[in-house]
């Protein structure tokens, strides 16, 4: 059959043009794979799920001093430091961290839950410095229940440490979020007891965080100072639009003897970079295996135009459609195959290799693909075959009449 | 696939006065196993387009033939599904040939599907061969079909379309290009593979005489 269907339809050999479909083919299926494996790899150390911060947030606070820890100074911010960092160029807002100015205390359990219970320091930030409003996030003085962002720490504080040491269970995130809380505020002529809530759990954070204007109303209700001096601000949040401003305002903090933390702001840019690095290699990988397939499909409707004689009188005869699809695109099609198991060995191959760049008891992911990756392949490919093996069906039906 | 049953059938661009006058469209006919149809009739009428409509190689028409008990020629028939019936059921000679300019005569001969070529019916290459010097083509199998003439193409065309069974042979104006001795030949050779195979036949013809023994004619 096939020795009849190319006595038939005189097809040029065009190897180069195959390797070069191939090869780039190969080139853009690995990048994607690759990007892929290296995402799956590095999502561990990726926080952004869980980014409740905006990752051009900064902090500005006072260090605190030896004369602070006698007493005779307190590391406050006042309203003029304030409106001097709003004023460098490139500083798009600052606003206080809000913290508790009366005594609170936290209730955990009752139930099936271990029951505990411990003074607590709250603090919030104004809603246009979070990355995102958690679901039942706002909070009205009517509301039922306070929610709560808690550091991660705190619960694997929990877990590794108090738990084990007390005999009690350890729980997972998803249970901390049904346990019950009461949150405890002590004011001048007694106690409130509110219901509250775990929405989440966050790295980026050091102390219990709830809704800026719960805080803002349960200081105006029951804060237990009247002292302005013991309400000022002793962080600031700040959101810097650019590495210029940055400098700008590093300068302005260190004349004024202030200190800024952007330990966050650089783990959120790096972060960003990586990922940024990680998508410009899936697009680049993305874009070469398309136009790969593209050329290859165009070489294939290349040669039924020249030959659209010959295929016609084939399909008077009887041939059928499978048979002279395979005649015209097997060799393709088998390029595709080898690609798809070339990419997998060297994708396996250079992971090996980086592997063993990596150094002892640090970073260490598998060694073995990933599932997702390998799914990934098998779509790639099953995707190349199924696209080309329509469009050639389509263009061949078109010649039978 | 035995009996062909056309059933109203009649070609979208044909006008209603000629639709009226043909014995063939808009009627309900039964062709038996077998049976030799010739159509005949004026240019334009729709004699080749018959033979289309049966091969697949026209859509444009109203009605439907019925193949046997299962098979139905519509034309909203899918192209693929006349593939199957052109290895098999019917086979055909039109006035384009349908032959590969740049294979030899022989090659063409051999230029069949598989299912075709291997099955045991067929003609074997001594009697292709026998057939082929009946109709004065011996001489010239070997040589590029490029350069026949019309008589030629037309004769070789017949010797392919008869290589391998079939249930019904199509021939649009057989003997338009063949001079009187070979299409004596040509009448000859089509006779024995009807035998043969137990095939009928449709052919057209512009006036209602024909070649060939014991055909029923149809104006059309």
């Amino acid at each position: 059959m096939s020795q009849t269907l190319r006595r038939c339809l005189r097809l040029p050999p065009q190897t180069l043009k195959l390797l070069f479909f191939s090869v780039s083919l190969l080139i853009g299926w690995f990048l994607v794979l690759f990007s892929l494996q290296t995402t799956r790899d590095l999502k561990g150390l990726l926080v952004s799920g869980e980014r409740w911060l905006q990752e051009d947030l900064a902090i500005v606070y006072r260090e605190v001093s030896l004369s602070d820890s006698l007493g005779r100074q307190r590391a406050f911010l006042s309203a003029e430091e304030i409106e001097a960092i709003r004023d460098v160029p490139g500083v798009q807002a600052a606003d206080p961290i809000l913290r508790n100015h009366y005594p609170a205390l936290l209730r955990v359990g009752g139930g099936p839950f271990p029951a505990l219970e411990s003074d607590v320091f709250i603090e919030a930030l104004p809603e246009d410095y979070l990355a995102k409003v958690p679901e039942g996030w706002s909070w009205s003085p009517d509301a039922e229940t306070v929610p709560i962002l808690v550091p991660r720490l705190f619960l694997n504080l929990y877990n590794f440490g108090f738990a084990p040491g007390k005999g009690l269970p350890q729980i997972a995130p998803d249970m901390a979020r049904r346990v019950p809380l009461r949150l405890v505020m002590t004011h001048a002529t007694g106690q409130v007891d509110l219901s509250a809530r775990v929405i989440g759990f966050s790295d980026q954070i050091t102390s219990l965080h709830v809704p800026a204007a719960f805080l803002e109303w349960t200081n105006r209700e029951y804060a237990s100072t009247v002292d302005p001096k013991q309400t000022r601000p002793t962080r600031i949040a700040v959101k810097v639009g650019t590495t210029g401003a940055m400098s700008a305002l590093q300068a302005m903090l260190t004349r004024r003897g202030l200190d800024l933390d952007e330990s966050s702001r650089r783990a959120a840019q790096l972060e960003n970079l990586l990922r940024r690095g990680i998508f410009a290699l899936t697009a680049i990988g993305a874009v070469v295996a398309l136009l790969a397939l593209l050329l290859s499909f165009g070489q294939i409707e290349q040669r039924l135009s020249d030959q659209a004689e010959a295929i016609r009188r084939l399909f008077f005869l009887g041939f059928s459609l499978g048979a002279v699809a395979w005649h015209l695109g097997g060799r393709l099609f088998a390029a595709f195959t080898l690609c798809g198991s070339t990419v997998l060995v060297a994708l396996y191959a250079v992971r090996l290799f980086l592997l063993r760049l990596l150094p002892e008891g640090g970073f260490q992911p598998e060694a073995m693909l990933s599932p997702e990756v390998l799914a990934t392949a098998l779509f790639l490919y099953a995707s190349a075959l199924l696209w080309g093996g329509l469009r050639l069906r389509r263009r061949l039906r078109s010649y039978i009449c | 696939m035995a009996e062909l049953y056309f059933s109203k059938l009649r070609p979208n661009f044909l006008p209603d006065e000629w639709i009226r006058l043909s014995e063939v469209w808009d009627k309900d006919l039964r062709f038996e196993q077998g049976e030799r149809i010739q159509l005949h009739g004026p240019s334009g009428r729709g004699k080749s387009t018959a033979l289309k409509i049966l091969f697949g190689l026209e859509g444009q028409f109203a009605g439907e033939i019925r193949c046997g008990e299962q098979s139905v020629i519509r034309a909203a028939t899918r192209p693929t599904e006349h593939l199957p019936r052109r290895r098999s059921d019917f086979s055909a000679v039109f006035q384009a040939f349908y032959l590969f300019s740049n294979l030899t005569g022989w090659e063409n001969l051999q230029t069949l599907p598989p299912t075709a070529s291997r099955d045991p019916r067929s003609f074997s290459h001594e009697q292709l061969g026998q057939f082929a010097e009946d109709l004065n083509l011996a001489d010239i199998l070997d040589r590029s079909t490029e350069h026949y003439s019309p008589g030629q193409k037309q004769r070789l065309a017949l010797l392919r379309a008869i290589a391998r069974p079939f249930d019904w042979l199509l021939l649009d104006e057989p003997f338009s290009h063949i001079d009187e001795a070979n299409t004596q030949a040509a009448v000859e050779v089509i006779e024995a593979a009807l035998t043969h195979y137990q095939a009928g036949l449709f052919m057209t013809g512009l006036s209602a005489e024909s070649r060939i023994p014991g055909v029923r004619r149809l104006a059309i």
